[in-house]
């Protein structure tokens, strides 16, 4: 019981005792990083006496007619290794937050992150499935707030509602997968959901899942619910590190694989479709992209697609161990943006690759740690990503899975390749920097935790002894991919100074789908309004804005009618009573024998109705 | 009489008693008048949590209860009609008293800034005190009625005579509706009255004890509402009528669309103080009489419209909704939110299990801290510029880091964030609606479209208001939270997050009625014994 309660006590105080810290000189980043290390320590000694029992605390949480809604945790082979990862990712990335604020009040900052971290481990230890939803609404409003960190500016703003909104949106399918749930069963528990599962019907079973993915497509940006993702880059770089590229879209992921059993045939199909278009269309934007922190976003939405496809038609295992290798090296990466960033002097929203390539850090040791992220992020062996990645294509059944898979990974690689070009390590002066630094030891552990080695002893396995529940395959197996990303790299290598490179990045803005797909959208909107400029410009003008308005047009229309009709209504019928009143008044002249007679007849009129002898 | 008897007595009655006292105080002692309403509250909140703590558990009858013979009417030797004193607290009304006593101390903290005629501004004050209390505890649907009504005047002259600039209009508004609620009510109540009694020596006595009316425990054969030989009028059968009559009748109360447009101007032109009062306890006192008095007394008849009240609920969540995000006005998107809100606890008295109804007295509750806090904040801004308009500000947080925060906290709270007792409410509303039985599932699917529109109207709103580079349309000091404000927003803002975080309290005090509402509206269990 401690071993759950303890790593998650170390977040609660840190949330409770910044303030109390403060007010006695100590800096919240530092109370914020030396509470996340006690946590992430008590959670490392855990895992290395982990002998493969589930440690579960149950608490009745409420009581809705006659059952009882536990506040049940598990810390189990599922929710160890991937909150082991986000307890050390979330350390390493508010330390290095020290260095990207700098000085300034960011007390709310470290205030919302361990708010997050709270709210991130009951997402993976939750062992009830109101609890997981409870985790996982705290988690987008922590990426909302984040987001908006800087209040002043509209971009991150208006960011921040977006995500918010259409985080908010999936969650609706997640609560009519709670509906469903309980209607069919009676409980949230996941033991009893994991024991009934084969009871309920196929429609309730398809109704939830189809819910649950709706949840889980909005949180880790799937397509048609990415937008959020790229915007989100608006926020502050830390944020985008640990909540939109490591962990907190990573939760949907995490989710798919811990409520595995619930999916039926038909929507494991659809999370694979879904997942394949997603990491398509992520890769072609990474591709296109100008801006670093875009084209990371877009990068990270690849491999997200690439784990919800897995996760869809091969093994939901090689997507979980996916989100933990290439969040570490995806964390990595974003701290190497700041840096460049920081270096450049450019702020969020400036973040233009070809401003940032003299302008980097002058160490070597930035130029070895940004060659080997990149590296790793394209699954070059030797890497952790190496081995999930062959992990993940190993278990993908059919051919176009596959052949979606390796197109995902070359995609990868070029638009990796774009970015080393940009930034343009090894070139300029170099200096030496100290070694340990609060800029540098963040990336660096990363960086190192990514190598094969914690992983897995044979360079060229698959999968981890984390995850049991890989196949073992022979070299030969693994050669053709080794071929493929080294033969890769070495063609970009050779290309890397040649002119026909420039002459593809000039034009390589103009490819962005939205820039092929938005000429015929606006083409046919043209064609639309032409046809129906005659009819009416109001209703042109509701079409060309249709999507983004229509909520609020209809909002104002109804608003209209209450004011107008409803009310109107009323006023009619308050003239009504007034005009009949009017009429009524006429007898109350004032005659006092008038009133008598009025009185008496009336008197007279009802006792012969209520006689009743 | 037990100790809790005597104490919820007290409870009703010692704003009364006060307001007697203040009768002897100069018009001008303002201060002493105030003081004298805000002690009254801190005493109502020590008997309630009192009462709170006595409170035994999984009890299913009423506790604190005292019945007593109040007055009768007599004709010779035949009793003709005896109206009760009968009081006492069940799962239902407790949260309510409850709510009542910390809201009506916080609406007397934030009435200091009255400046004339505050000598009848606190009498008025205190007789609403004593209904509001009376209505939630009366067990006798006379002397239900009888607090009911007296809610009423005070609210009348509360709203028009200290109210804005319109007051008087949104008065008469509020005045009209509510008395046309009221007289449907009595109209059901009269043709009650006729069909319930209890045979004695001398004939029939007749009685409006919440004993005898629930379920039509106490019918007469025979009567109107006999459904062994029912009585049409105009092709319905009369005990249809009636409960159409009170279900319409506290409709206006809730409300419920389309009968609600009382609701943004009465709340546009109230004070602070009586803005929330409106909203946090006189809207609840329509879903309370609907359940107690309503639902209970015609379980048969309710499940019939189960399903037409269900629409109801939807419509008002998706039309309040959508109104508040076409508000301009800060005041009346509140209120409209709240339109929005008090739906989901209609949806979940519609649905009648168990779940659905522990989620819709959750919901009174919570919507109760919530709307409270909201108006207060709107009250805030008021203050300070005298405007409400959303638009007239950007940026806020930079002149008011406290308003900021606590704004921050009741929006999410009445989005439905987890962690805010709205969360649970909601949710407890929507999975019992889809598992009731009366209810099409695609009811409740339709209501959750209400928590995305409200994230959208409450989002935008701090997108505009909130965030952004400062500026302010309006002149006046735009300065943070006095001591005063802070007073009554923190323990509000606490109570949400600790029924969000922790409802099980709650819930366990809900559950013992919510068994015996949903006992008695499912199918067949409903029929009269006698």
């Amino acid at each position: 019981m401690e071993t759950i309660l303890l790593p998650l006590g170390f977040y609660l105080s840190a949330l409770l005792l910044i303030r109390p810290f403060k007010m006695i000189g100590l800096n919240p980043g530092d109370v914020a990083s030396i509470f996340f290390l006690g946590s992430f320590f008590s959670l490392l000694l855990t895992f290395l006496t982990f002998k493969g029992n589930a440690m579960v605390l149950d608490l009745n949480w409420f009581r809705i007619a006659g059952t009882s809604i536990n506040f049940s945790l598990s810390l189990d082979h599922q929710s160890l290794p991937v909150w082991l990862f986000v307890s050390l990712t979330g350390l390493a990335i508010t330390f290095w937050s020290k260095y990207y604020l700098g000085k300034g009040d960011h007390e709310r900052f470290y205030l919302i992150i361990s708010l997050f971290m709270i709210a991130m481990a009951l997402l993976l230890v939750s062992a009830n499935m109101l609890l997981t939803f409870f985790a996982w609404e705290l988690v987008g409003l922590c990426s909302y707030l984040l987001i908006a960190y800087n209040r002043d500016d509209a971009e991150a703003i208006e960011a921040s509602r977006a995500a918010l909104i259409i985080n908010k949106a999936g969650d609706l399918g997640f609560i009519v997968a709670l509906m469903v749930i309980y209607k069919e069963l009676g409980t949230f528990g996941l033991s009893e959901l994991q024991t009934s599962s084969g009871h309920w019907s196929n429609t309730s079973m398809t109704i939830a899942a189809a819910g649950l993915l709706t949840a889980i497509v909005a949180k880790s940006a799937q397509f048609p619910l990415h937008s959020w993702l790229p915007a989100a880059m608006a926020g502050p770089t830390p944020v985008s590190a640990l909540l939109h590229s490591a962990t907190m879209v990573a939760a949907g992921v995490f989710l798919l694989y811990r409520f595995n059993f619930i999916f039926p045939e038909d929507i494991r199909h659809l999370t694979g479709i879904i997942g394949a278009t997603t990491t398509l269309l992520g890769g072609w934007n990474a591709l296109t992209q100008r801006k670093i922190k875009a084209l990371l976003a877009y990068s990270t939405l690849s491999q997200l697609g690439l784990m919800v496809m897995t996760a869809g038609w091969g093994n939901p295992e090689a997507s979980v161990f996916h989100l933990v290798s290439h969040g570490l090296t995806k964390a990595g990466l974003f701290l190497m943006a700041g840096i460049w960033m920081m270096e450049a002097g450019k702020s969020t929203s400036e973040n233009e690759l070809e401003h940032l390539g003299n302008a980097g850090p002058k160490a070597k040791k930035s130029s070895i740690i940004l060659l080997m992220l990149t590296l790793m992020l394209t699954g070059f062996p030797l890497s952790a990503t190496f081995l999930s990645k062959e992990f993940m294509l190993s278990s993908l059944p059919a051919t176009a899975p596959r052949l979606i898979f390796i197109v995902s990974s070359l995609l990868t690689i070029l638009y990796t390749g774009r970015l080393l070009w940009y930034l343009k390590p090894f070139s300029g002066s170099q200096q030496e920097e100290r070694f340990f630094s609060v800029k540098w030891a963040s990336p660096i552990l990363l960086t190192i935790l990514g190598v094969w080695i914690f992983w897995n002893v044979n360079p060229l396995g698959s999968g981890s002894h984390l995850f049991p529940s890989v196949t073992h395959h022979p070299l030969s197996d693994m050669l053709p991919g080794v071929g493929i990303i080294a033969g890769s790299w070495f063609a970009l290598w050779l290309l890397w100074n040649t002119e026909l490179f420039q002459t593809i990045e000039k034009y390589l803005p103009e490819l962005r789908p939205e820039r092929l797909y938005l000429p015929v959208v606006m083409a046919l909107t043209t064609a639309l309004q032409k046809i129906t400029l005659f009819i009416d410009q109001k209703i042109l003008d509701g079409i060309a804005n249709l999507i983004g308005y229509g909520t609020v047009t209809l909002a104002h229309l109804i608003g209209f009618l209450d004011r107008f009709l409803v009310d109107g209504f009323i006023l009619l019928s308050g003239r009504l009573t007034k005009f009949t009143g009017s009429i009524l008044r006429r007898p109350m002249n004032g005659q006092i024998a008038g009133y008598l007679w009025w009185t008496v007849t009336g008197l007279m009129l009802l006792l012969f109705w209520q006689w009743n002898p | 009489m037990n100790l809790n008897a005597i104490l919820l007595n007290l409870l009703i009655f010692l704003p009364l008693a006060i307001a007697v006292a203040m009768l002897f105080l100069p018009n001008g002692d303002s201060k002493r008048l105030q003081q004298l309403a805000v002690l009254t509250g801190v005493v109502q909140v020590v008997l309630a949590v009192v009462l709170l703590v006595n409170w035994q558990m999984n009890v299913k009858g009423y506790q604190a209860e005292i019945a007593a013979p109040w007055f009768s009417v007599s004709s010779g030797d035949r009793m003709l009609f005896s109206a009760g004193y009968h009081v006492g607290l069940d799962g239902l009304s407790l949260p309510m008293v409850v709510l009542s006593a910390v809201v009506m101390l916080l609406a007397a903290i934030l009435s200091a800034k009255v400046n004339s005629q505050v000598k009848g501004y606190f009498l008025l004050f205190q007789v609403l005190n004593t209904a509001i209390m009376g209505t939630f505890a009366a067990l006798d649907m006379f002397l239900f009625y009888v607090f009911f009504e007296f809610m009423l005047i005070p609210m009348y002259f509360l709203i028009g005579i200290w109210g804005g600039p319109n007051r008087s209009y949104a008065a008469v508004k509020f005045f009209l509706y509510t008395l046309f609620g009221s007289i449907l009510i009595l109209v059901a109540m009269i043709i009650l009255y006729q069909s319930t009694g209890e045979p004695g020596t001398f004939g029939i006595s007749h009685s409006f004890d919440v004993e005898v009316l629930t379920g039509l425990k106490g019918l007469l054969p025979g009567s109107a509402l006999d459904p062994v030989n029912p009585t049409l009028w105009f092709g319905l059968r009369a005990s249809t009528w009636v409960f159409l009559l009170l279900a319409t009748g506290f409709a206006i109360k809730i409300p419920a669309v389309p009968l609600h447009t009382w609701l943004p101007d009465a709340h546009v032109e109230a004070s602070t103080p009586i803005s929330v009062i409106l909203a946090a306890l006189l809207l609840k006192t329509g879903a309370y009489g609907l359940i107690r008095f309503g639902v209970l007394i015609l379980p048969t008849e309710f499940q019939e419209f189960q399903f037409t009240l269900s629409i109801v609920a939807v419509v008002s969540i998706i039309y309040g909704s959508l109104n508040a995000l076409a508000s301009a006005d800060l005041k009346r998107m509140i209120a409209y939110s709240s339109v929005a809100h008090m739906g989901f606890v209609l949806l979940g008295i519609s649905a009648g299990n168990t779940v659905a109804i522990q989620g819709a007295i959750f919901q009174m509750t919570s919507h109760g801290i919530i709307s409270a806090m909201l108006f207060i904040l709107a009250g805030v801004i008021q203050d300070r510029t005298g405007s409400r308009l959303i638009g007239h500000y950007s940026g806020l947080y930079q002149k008011m880091p406290g308003f900021t925060s606590i704004v921050l906290i009741a929006f999410f709270a009445a989005m439905g964030i987890p962690g805010f007792s709205s969360f649970i409410g909601e949710l407890l509303i929507l999975i019992g609606g889809f598992s009731s039985t009366a209810l099409p599932g695609t009811i409740p699917v339709l209501a959750t479209i209400g928590i995305l529109l409200s994230a959208g109207y409450l989002l935008w709103t701090i997108s505009r208001m909130i965030f952004g580079t400062f500026h302010s349309k309006v002149e006046g000091d735009l300065y943070d939270l006095n001591k005063k404000e802070w007073t009554v927003l923190l323990p509000l803002a606490l109570l949400t997050l600790v029924l969000g975080i922790y409802p099980g309290p709650l819930l366990d005090v809900i559950l013992p009625f919510a068994e015996k509402f949903s006992a008695l509206t499912s199918i067949g269990a409903s029929l009269p014994l006698k």
